[in-house]
C-alpha cells in the first residue's frame, strides 16, 4: 500500500472517520463523538506519562516531515529524553491532538503535561535558552 | 482546494488591521506551505504561544488546506527593527 498525504488527510489507507465527517452520516457521527471523547481522555493521560512528550509525523529515527525533523534535532541538541508518538500511524490521534491543544499543526511538544508549541516556537525557545531551562526544570536533561 | 497567497493576505489583513503582513508561498513537494510575517501592535505584551494562537485563529478554516506555516509574529516595533537588519 502506498501512503501519501495531501494537505491534511492521508490518502491510500483506511480512514473511515474522515469519510464520516465529510458525509455527515448521523449514525456514524454518534460513533465518532464517542471515539473523540475516548481519544481526548487518552491524550490527556498520554501528555502526562512523561515529562517531555512529542507528537510528530514519523519516528525520531525517520521523521516524515521537515518540521517534525526540526523538533527532533532541537531535542537532540538539548540532550533531552522524550517520548514520541507517530500521528501517521493513527488517524484519530492525528485529528484529536489538534483539538486537544487547539493547535492546528503537528509537531506538538508537551512539557510537564503542558502544550509548549510547534517547530517555530521550539526553535525560538531553543535560541533564547528558554527551552534548556524548561527541560532542566522538567528533569529530562542533565544539569550543566 | 488550494489556498493562495492573496487569500491569506486578505484574511490576515482583516484579522490584523493596520499591520504589516508578508505572505510567501514556500511549498516544495510537501504540500501547501507558507511563510508569514505579521507586524502588529496586537502582539504587544502577548507571549509567543498566544501570538501564534491569535494568528492561527484568524487563518481559521483556511488552515485545513495548508500543510504548514512558518510564523514570525512581531510587534510593529520589532517588525521595524527586524526589517532594518
Amino acid at each position: 500500500m502506498s501512503v501519501g498525504y495531501t494537505g491534511r488527510f492521508l490518502v491510500g489507507g483506511l480512514h473511515s472517520t474522515n469519510i464520516v465527517r465529510e458525509n455527515g452520516v448521523r449514525s456514524f457521527s454518534r460513533y465518532y463523538s464517542s471515539v473523540k471523547d475516548e481519544y481526548q481522555k487518552k491524550i490527556a493521560d498520554q501528555v502526562k506519562e512523561f515529562p517531555c512528550v512529542l507528537y510528530m509525523k514519523g519516528t525520531p529515527e525517520r521523521p516524515m516531515c521537515g518540521f517534525s525533523n526540526t523538533v527532533i534535532r532541537i531535542l537532540e541538541a538539548e540532550g533531552a529524553t522524550f517520548k514520541s508518538h507517530n500521528v501517521l500511524e493513527d488517524d484519530d490521534l492525528r485529528e484529536n491532538i489538534k483539538s486537544f491543544s487547539n493547535w492546528p499543526t503537528i509537531p506538538q511538544v508537551y512539557i510537564k503535561g503542558e502544550f509548549v508549541g510547534g517547530a517555530d516556537i521550539m526553535m525560538n525557545m531553543y535560541k533564547t535558552g528558554e527551552l534548556s531551562k524548561m527541560l532542566e526544570d522538567a528533569g529530562v536533561v542533565e544539569k550543566q | 482546494m488550494t489556498v493562495t497567497v492573496e487569500q491569506l493576505e486578505n484574511t490576515l489583513k482583516s484579522g490584523f488591521p493596520d499591520s504589516n503582513i508578508i505572505v510567501e508561498d514556500v511549498s516544495g513537494g510537501c504540500g501547501a506551505k507558507f511563510s508569514i510575517v505579521i507586524g502588529s501592535d496586537k502582539f504587544e505584551g502577548v507571549s509567543l504561544l498566544e501570538r501564534h494562537r491569535m494568528a492561527n485563529d484568524v487563518i481559521g478554516e483556511l488552515m485545513k488546506d495548508i500543510h504548514a506555516i512558518n510564523f514570525k509574529t512581531w510587534t510593529k516595533k520589532q517588525y521595524e527593527e527586524k526589517m532594518k537588519q
